[in-house]
């Protein structure tokens, strides 16, 4: 028995171990939990009542449910608590009191016991608040009711779609208005979606439901084509909806073709407007008043002048795009306009920034200001800006042209006036004063009447006048009364004047006096046409130059020489006719002359038409006016071409030649030398060393009379050069010792030689024997040309040496001379061998055709 | 007059045998050893080699000149005196300044000129 008490109590204390804890679960869960017995008394709380109701578990104990839940929750809940103990299980939603007398909905469960008799002995009860639940799942309701309400209203189409499943959750009723197609359709099937696609569009349809699967949202615009055809065009933003099982996307199609037609037209209309300011090259401008920030746009920046940077201004920098003289100006004018009523804003001013051309810029500007319609102070300001330089500046060019005009007129010569549309003269030139000696004033109005020659008065009055009644022009001779000169004719020239808008304005008039202008007109006719005809009457181009150096006219025969015509010869076009080479040195000659303003001359080809090239010289003067200054250049070219082919011929002959002389000197004075060199070895066992010498002398005389012929070509020498040369090797010491006087006389390149060896035999004789053998004797060598002028007669004449003794007759000199000179040339020699000294005389014809050479020079 | 180029060495350029001959002969009785060159090469390189007071060069050697020769000689200082058929012209410019012989020439001529180019005068 000990052990089943024992046994019993370790039982029972487990039992109220469990039950602790089960006492302590119930007690944690946040629902409240009781048990009522059938007599609708509750028996046991958990901790939730307490918490609920603020009271003690204890003194809850017995109340009955109507007790703790007052009278209006009983009745809600009386007719399950009748249930209940009939043995159904309950659950339903009622409110629940707090003892503040506050509701909450709560969700109430009662779970029927039964007894061991089978009867329900009680219920359980649960009790859970639900009011938050239920909010939120009112407020679902309602936001649902709502959303339908707004999705139906709409006219975005508001979808959802489930990508997993490729199907459509929701689709608004605006669908139907849009796509005009029944939404149900969509529903059942989503391809019909992709089929009311423009086709072409169909592709970037596909791109967005991938980036859509992609969890990604999206944009798109694309065309749609209704049943009845209409395209619409539908603007269709998606994105992810979070927290669903699967892929799904919310989206909200909008129909959006008004908006972008209304979006292109305006483009369009911008652009036009942009295109049509640009064309017009109207800038616009733009002031907020209230925030001080302006912008022009970039025809006004272009219009002002200004950098693409300075596009923004502000109220307090704008006017520095003004001319600073004009910004004051400017400035109160803009001010004005926003006054309220103010006058409208239009101004023209001056740039800062100057035109292109340097000049300054001139610009219009329009505005109108915009006013707050409650304050009415002004907000805005919109304007326009365009530049007028070209019509300030044409402006400017008229009042320019009048004043110059006015002046022309003054300082013309001739009589000039006009009348305005009446008829009366109201302008006069100076010119009158001078010649009629009246003041001008004088001729206003119908003050001609006083100078015209009484008889003329009248018919020229009616001649006018009926020209002037027809507007057509007049032309008169008038004579007139001069103070002086008595009658002259004037010819009197007048037209009709009309202004810019085509209004008849009077007529304008010229006057000349005929009397002395006849003949000097016939005088220049005719001085022209015989210039004409003497120009085109030459061989050579004839041509005028001004002093440009701009060629105003060549005669005829340039054309036809050419083949050019006058159009492409002149001004400048005459230089193609030239050749090649000698365009730079004809132009540089050219412009040289004209700077200089002195004789122009120069050599060049022109081509003639066929091709050839012909040498001219072509040479020009300046022709001045009276002041000295230079009004152009007379000029003729001729042609030299036979005469430059003949020159060239004889220079390239004479350089041949010259080339050939010098090679056989060379070769003559080379073969001299190896005889002088064969002779030395054949005189080296000669005794006499003065044979070798002689023989030396001689053979070097001969070639030095080579070097002279050779200086000259072998065109002959001069006889200065020959004497020289054939002393030079004996003046050594003392050149006093020779006196040489005569002139300059060419002699034949035989003669020459003939003289060479003659005057250098007698050099030799002399320094042995004769005058310079001694130390205090000379010799002269002289020689003139015969009166006849057809020879030379030279004297070789030996003084103060020792008296002479032996005769040189024997010697190969004087057999040399004597030959040479007598026989071979024509020519005589004579010697005397006088006491005092030798004298040799030697005559000789002078070549026919150099015997005025010997004219000139003399020594 | 004998022996007024003595111990003098001479070069002479000449490619007429005759003619060098006679030069060397004019030197000789002056008094110089002479040594004689009748072709450029040969001419060349003796200008280059050999010892001289003075050299007497022919501007011509069968067509072909002598002025390497001449060169040769001016950088090695010595004196060159240039004999020739061609007039003052034959010569380029830089050598106007050297004495120049007009052949045929003198035996005073070429002692004359030897002296003074090698300041005996």
């Amino acid at each position: 028995v000990q052990r089943d008490v024992t046994a019993a109590r370790r039982a029972e204390a487990a039992a109220r171990e469990s039950d602790r804890h089960l006492r302590e679960l119930v007690d944690a869960l946040p629902m409240m939990i009781s048990y009522v017995g059938a007599d609708e008394r509750y028996q046991l709380f958990n901790a939730a009542y307490e918490r609920w109701f603020g009271r003690s578990a204890a003194s809850l104990v017995g109340l009955s449910l109507r007790e703790l839940l007052g009278e209006e929750a009983y009745a809600v809940r009386h007719d399950n608590i009748r249930a209940a103990l009939s043995g159904a299980e309950q659950r339903f939603v009622a409110f629940t009191p707090r003892p503040d007398g506050s509701r909450r909905q709560t969700e109430v469960r009662y779970l029927p016991r039964r007894g061991e008799n089978g009867a329900v002995a009680g219920f359980y009860v649960l009790v859970e608040d639900v009011t938050e639940q239920l909010q939120a799942e009112e407020r679902l309701r309602e936001s649902e009711a709502r959303f339908r309400q707004l999705a139906g209203a709409i006219d975005q189409v508001f979808y959802v779609t489930d990508l997993t499943r490729g199907q459509l959750v929701y689709l608004s009723p605006s669908f139907e208005r849009i796509w005009g197609i029944p939404g149900e359709v969509l529903m059942r099937d989503l391809s019909a979606f992709f089929e009311s696609v423009h086709p072409d569009d169909r592709a970037a349809l596909i791109a967005g439901k991938a980036a859509q699967e992609r969890g990604e949202p999206t944009e798109r615009e694309y065309r749609i084509v209704r049943p009845d055809g209409s395209i619409r065009q539908i603007r269709d933003r998606s994105f992810p909806v979070p927290g669903h099982v699967g892929m799904r996307a919310a989206g909200l199609a909008e129909d959006v073709t008004e908006q972008r037609r209304r979006e292109a037209a305006a483009r369009e209309q911008d652009h036009r407007l942009r295109l049509a300011t640009r064309v017009a090259r109207i800038g616009t401008w733009d002031l907020d008043l209230e925030t001080g920030q302006g912008q022009w746009d970039d025809v006004a920046l272009r219009v002002m002048g200004l950098e693409p940077a300075q596009s923004r201004y502000t109220a307090a920098s704008w006017l520095n795009a003004v001319h600073p003289d004009d910004r004051e100006r400017v400035r109160m004018a803009f001010a004005a306009a926003l006054q309220p009523d103010g006058p409208p804003y239009e101004i023209e001013c001056r740039g800062a920034s100057p035109a292109a051309d340097g000049g300054p810029r001139w610009i219009v500007s329009h505005g109108s200001v915009e006013t707050d319609p409650q304050t009415g102070r002004a907000r805005r300001a919109l304007g326009i800006v365009r530049d007028i330089t070209e019509r300030r500046r044409s402006e400017e060019r008229l009042r320019e042209s009048e004043e110059r005009f006015r002046v022309a007129a003054d300082s013309s010569p001739a009589l000039m006036w006009m009348c305005d549309a009446d008829g009366q003269v109201m302008f006069a030139n100076r010119q009158y004063r001078r010649f009629f000696g009246v003041d001008t004033d004088a001729m206003l109005g119908d003050g001609w009447r006083k100078i015209v020659h009484p008889e003329d008065v009248n018919s020229f009055h009616d001649a006018f006048r009926a020209s002037f009644a027809r507007r057509e022009a007049f032309h008169r001779t008038v004579r007139v009364l001069h103070p002086e000169l008595g009658v002259r004719w004037l010819n009197c020239d007048a037209s009709p004047r009309h202004g810019a808008n085509g209004a008849f304005l009077g007529y304008v008039g010229v006057n000349i006096d005929l009397t002395a202008a006849i003949v000097s007109a016939d005088a220049l006719r005719e001085s022209e046409a015989r210039f004409r005809t003497l120009a085109n009457g030459v061989p050579n181009f004839v041509w005028f130059g001004k002093p440009n150096g701009e060629i105003e006219y060549l005669n005829d025969r340039w054309f036809d020489y050419t083949g050019q015509s006058p159009d492409a010869a002149l001004p400048n076009g005459w230089v193609a006719a030239l050749h090649p080479d000698d365009v730079q040195p004809t132009l540089r000659a050219w412009a040289e002359a004209r700077e200089r303003g002195r004789l122009y001359e120069v050599e060049m080809r022109y081509r003639r038409a066929d091709g050839v090239f012909r040498w001219y010289v072509a040479r020009a003067e300046p022709m001045r006016a009276a002041d000295g200054g230079i009004v152009g250049w007379f000029g003729t070219s001729t042609d030299i071409h036979d005469r430059k082919e003949a020159e060239q011929t004889f220079e390239r002959l004479v350089t041949h030649q010259s080339l050939l002389i010098n090679e056989l000197n060379h070769r003559v004075k080379n073969t001299l030398a190896t005889v002088q060199a064969v002779a030395m070895q054949t005189f080296r066992d000669i005794e006499s060393q003065d044979a070798r010498r002689v023989f030396e002398s001689r053979l070097i005389a001969l070639a030095k009379a080579h070097d002279v012929l050779t200086r000259e070509n072998w065109q002959g020498a001069d006889l200065v050069a020959v004497v020289e040369e054939a002393i030079a090797p004996h003046r050594g010491i003392d050149p006093e010792r020779f006196c040489v006087a005569g002139p300059s006389v060419r002699v034949t390149p035989r003669m020459a030689l003939s003289l060479a060896m003659s005057l250098h035999e007698l050099a030799t004789n002399a320094v042995k024997y004769g005058a310079l053998s001694s130390s205090s004797g000379h010799v002269r060598i002289e020689w003139g040309v015969s009166d006849s002028r057809r020879s030379v007669v030279l004297t070789w004449c030996e003084e103060g040496g020792p008296p002479v003794a032996s005769p040189l007759h024997k010697g190969f000199g004087s057999r040399l001379i004597e030959r040479q000179l007598t026989r071979e040339l024509g020519g005589s020699a004579r010697m005397d061998f006088a006491p005092s000294g030798l004298i040799c005389r030697i005559e000789f014809p002078l070549p026919v055709e150099q015997e005025h050479e010997a004219k000139e020079g003399g020594r | 007059m004998t022996a007024i180029l003595a111990g003098c060495r001479a070069l002479v350029v000449e490619d007429e045998s005759a003619i060098a001959m006679m030069i060397e002969d004019m030197l000789i009785e002056a008094g110089c050893e002479v040594e004689v060159a009748s072709q450029l090469e040969q001419a060349v390189a003796l200008a280059g080699a050999g010892r001289f007071d003075l050299a007497v060069l022919d501007i011509n050697l069968h067509g072909r000149e002598s002025f390497e020769a001449a060169d040769l000689l001016t950088a090695r200082n010595v004196p060159v005196i240039f004999a020739s058929g061609y007039g003052q012209s034959g010569r380029p410019a830089r050598y106007q300044h050297l004495p120049m012989l007009q052949k045929p020439f003198a035996c005073e001529e070429l002692i004359s000129a030897a002296r003074t180019a090698l300041g005996r005068a």
